[in-house]
């Protein structure tokens, strides 16, 4: 048995929870067991302390009760008056559906007429350095249009050798076999002092 | 068997076991009510008995004000959190699932309640208090300034400071406890419910309860040892 597990058991020993059956194992331990007796010892003093700690406010609990009980009466009846209020004008019941189905039917209508005006955001692309044989390319997009654009914006990012054609750069010998390594970050600055855009 | 040197070292525990405990109505001790049970009177109150609810009320105010007054500190707003516990019980009452369970229901619904409470520490006060709080009751209040009322019983000036000075001291200690910890100590160690009550009341087992118990016993003998 751990340190652990025989703390626990006197634990529930000193509050009078430990099972019968190992119970009778710890007491014979007790009995032997200075450093055990002292842990039940510790146990008891902080139990004492807690016997202490018992006392609640004096209150007239009668007169606790009946408050209780006329504020829960109150909340009981407030809703039953909502309930009765209701049910003598069940039209009200009837205009709040339909007030409810205009409101959707007007915020869907919004939502609608945003998505299909929404302005292209405007990208321009600016590649520094133009060539890099070896080492890295630092590509920077920005991307200006309103501060809310409904859409996100796409930027097709093309590896190709300086000078390429469309047409041939994917045959021409050296083009980006394995650098291939594109690492997009946004929302930050990309001057050459920000390392971890490279 | 021998006996150890220690009388006092194996004397059976003077603590309360698992199936017996403080009875909702009363100090440990006092028989369980009678009448109705308590899955009986909600069951009545659902059916639209709000006399059945009095009767929870008047079961269950001594332990909810208990737990809430040891988790808060302070009379006035452990009264505001009980009040607003079983106005709360009240209106969720169809969403109990085990109708005999009412008392630890209610009382994951005391300490919630009370655990907001410290973090709003809201103002209102709603409760005719004068009415209610004995004349020890505001004594205290005024005395200990609301932020720990514990042990302030004693007729003796030098024993009530000494005492006050442990509660504080307890006080401050259970404060630091992880939360399950803390209310499992109030509710078992210190409130003496029933273990399966406090289970039900913390959602876990009676196993979990013993375990948070002692951790949290653990924790406070180490924090206050020095005062022990």
């Amino acid at each position: 048995m751990t340190t652990e597990q025989l703390e626990f058991e006197i634990s529930q020993y000193a509050d009078g929870t430990l099972p019968p059956a190992s119970r009778a194992a710890l007491e014979s331990r007790l009995a032997s067991d200075a450093r055990a007796r002292a842990l039940l010892d510790e146990y008891r003093k902080l139990d004492a302390a807690f016997a202490s700690a018992r006392p609640i406010p004096a209150l007239n609990w009668d007169r606790l009760a009946t408050a209780i009980s006329a504020a829960v009466a109150d909340q009981a009846g407030a809703e039953e008056s909502r309930r009765a209020a209701a049910y003598r004008m069940p039209w009200v019941g009837a205009l709040r559906g339909l007030a409810i189905a205009a409101s959707l039917l007007i915020a869907f209508g919004l939502a609608v007429a945003v998505l299909h005006h929404r302005p292209a955001p405007n990208v321009s692309v600016n590649v520094s350095p133009k060539s890099t044989p070896t080492g890295h390319a630092v590509v920077s997009v920005a991307i200006t249009g309103p501060e809310t654009a409904p859409a996100a914006a796409v930027v097709q990012i093309d590896l190709q050798p300086a000078g390429a054609s469309d047409a041939s750069w994917r045959y021409a010998q050296g083009v980006v076999a394995r650098p291939s390594r594109v690492v997009i970050a946004s929302g930050i600055d990309t001057s050459p002092d920000m390392p971890y855009f490279r | 068997m021998s006996i150890p040197s220690d009388p006092e070292a194996t004397q059976p525990p003077a603590g309360h076991s698992a199936d017996k405990g403080m009875s909702p109505s009363g100090s440990a001790g006092d028989p369980q009510p009678a009448g109705p049970s308590d899955g009986q009177l909600v069951t009545q109150t659902l059916s639209g008995d709000r006399k059945a609810f009095d009767e929870l009320i008047r079961r269950y105010q001594r332990q909810a004000v208990a737990v809430s007054y040891r988790l808060l500190g302070n009379s006035h707003d452990s009264l505001e959190v009980t009040q607003d516990a079983f106005l709360k019980a009240f209106t969720s009452l169809a969403t109990l699932q085990k109708p005999e369970a009412f008392g630890g229901w209610l009382m994951r619904i005391v300490s919630n309640l009370s655990l907001n409470f410290r973090r709003s520490r809201k103002t209102r006060s709603q409760l005719p208090l004068g009415d209610i709080l004995g004349p020890t009751g505001a004594e205290q209040t005024d005395v200990t300034g609301g932020t720990s009322e514990w042990m302030a019983r004693s007729g003796d000036p030098v024993r009530r400071m000494e005492s006050e000075e442990m509660g504080r001291r307890l006080h401050d200690a259970l404060n630091q406890l992880p939360e399950k910890q803390r209310l499992a100590i109030v509710m078992f160690t210190i409130d003496q419910m029933p273990q399966k009550d406090v289970a039900e009341a913390l959602n876990c087992s009676v196993e979990a309860v013993k375990w948070h118990v002692f951790q949290g016993r653990k924790k406070l003998k180490e924090m206050l040892k020095e005062h022990l």
